[in-house]
């Protein structure tokens, strides 16, 4: 690993942290107890406990951008743009937006899950952790516009 | 028999476990409002740090039920051990027992065409060996079902080593879902009112073994 000049153990490098600009907003995602990974989506007994993902913002933040509970909010990142519902909370910090991992299924055969909220793979972009190969779930910057 | 059940409510992470369990096991109706079982959540700010507060729920299986009372029909009505039924049989839906319980328990099943409610799981908990579906599935324990009559009981073991509280005791139902206080003081102090009362077990068992006593004629057996 130190051949092809990778850290063989994790070491932060400022540089490779994504600063969040004016204006713009990191995404983060993740799951739940209830949602996991794909065998869960289209799970009716798991829907009954939340039907839909909403966009996590910061409560001072969405005051300030005029955005409500329930608004609808188009999030666009460098490789997709979706539309979620809003849930301003103070359980997140300013300048980072959340939803969960497992809804807005693209497929029509998801018969209750079809565009049940947002999906964040069309909105994460494509960059591999050089270690453990896996995407970069945390780095995408988003511009949010209330529609 | 006094079945009643205690909660260590710190421990619950809102998984939801509990709640499909009971769909599954009871064959309750379909839909977010059909509930036998919730779990309360409680959130805010203090100084601008968030906090969020879980109590799961369900029917107390109270002894002064005021459900049981109300209903003209005598479909809501005791069971053995004082657990709190309804015979979908004998239901008009009045929903009179829907307005009386200050729990907010009992939903409509439209499928039964009757008032539906938490039975204790008595089909399952009352054999040797036997709990609650809730129970069973709950991955950190927060539930443990038993008998208040029974010294040697798990749930009175643990009664008797805690201290803890009710949910609305000020409506005075005698509520049998006890609520354990977290040792942890910081966590009791965020996740209980002021005005809340604490109790122990030497000090609820007299009035619960008396109120048993003056209702448990109306139980069956
Ligand atoms: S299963 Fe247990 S931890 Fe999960 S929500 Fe129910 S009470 Fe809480
Ligand atoms: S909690 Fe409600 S439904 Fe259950 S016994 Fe008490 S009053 Fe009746
Ligand atoms: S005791 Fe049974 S019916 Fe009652 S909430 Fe638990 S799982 Fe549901």
């Amino acid at each position: 690993m130190v051949a092809r000049k990778v850290d063989p153990m994790p070491a932060w490098r400022d540089e490779d942290y994504v600063k969040v600009p004016e204006g713009k907003f990191k995404f983060v995602t993740g799951r739940h107890a209830q949602f996991t990974q794909s065998s869960t989506v289209n799970n009716i007994m798991l829907l009954e406990l939340m039907h839909e993902n909403y966009l996590w913002i910061n409560d001072k933040e969405a005051e300030k951008l005029g955005i409500e509970f329930g608004d609808t909010i188009e999030v666009t990142s460098r490789v997709g743009q979706v539309r979620i519902k809003a849930y301003p909370t103070p359980k997140i910090v300013p300048q980072t937006v959340f939803y969960i991992h497992g809804f807005g299924a693209k497929s029509e055969g998801m018969t209750f899950a079809h565009r049940n909220g947002a999906s964040d793979n069309e909105i994460i972009e494509d960059t591999i952790e050089p270690v453990h190969g896996c995407a970069n779930m945390h780095d995408t910057l988003v511009t949010l516009r209330r529609v | 028999m006094n079945y009643a059940m205690a909660l260590d409510y710190q421990n619950c992470i809102n998984c939801k476990a509990c709640e499909v369990a009971c769909k599954e096991e009871n064959g309750v109706q379909l839909g977010a409002d059909k509930q036998r079982i919730w779990v309360g959540v409680v959130e805010g700010t203090i100084f601008g740090k968030p906090f969020a507060n879980l109590y799961p729920s369900q029917c107390n299986h109270c002894i002064d039920a005021p459900c049981v009372s109300v209903c003209p029909t005598n479909a809501s009505h005791f069971a053995e051990g004082g657990i709190v039924k309804v015979d979908p049989h004998k239901c008009i839906l009045c929903k009179g027992c829907m307005e009386a319980c200050p729990y907010d328990a009992r939903f409509v099943d439209d499928t039964m065409v009757a008032v539906d409610k938490c039975t204790f799981c008595d089909h399952r908990s009352l054999e040797a060996g036997g709990t609650t579906a809730c129970q069973a599935t709950c991955p950190t324990k927060v539930r443990l079902f038993g008998d208040l009559d029974d010294e040697n009981s798990d749930l009175v073991k643990l009664l008797k080593t805690k201290r803890f509280f009710f949910q609305k005791e000020y409506t005075n139902t005698l509520p049998k879902l006890f609520y354990i206080l977290p040792d942890d003081e910081a966590y009791a102090k965020q996740s209980v009112s002021h005005d809340t009362i604490i109790h122990t077990w030497e000090d609820i068992k007299p009035l619960y073994e008396e109120a048993k006593n003056r209702r448990s004629k109306e139980w069956k057996k």
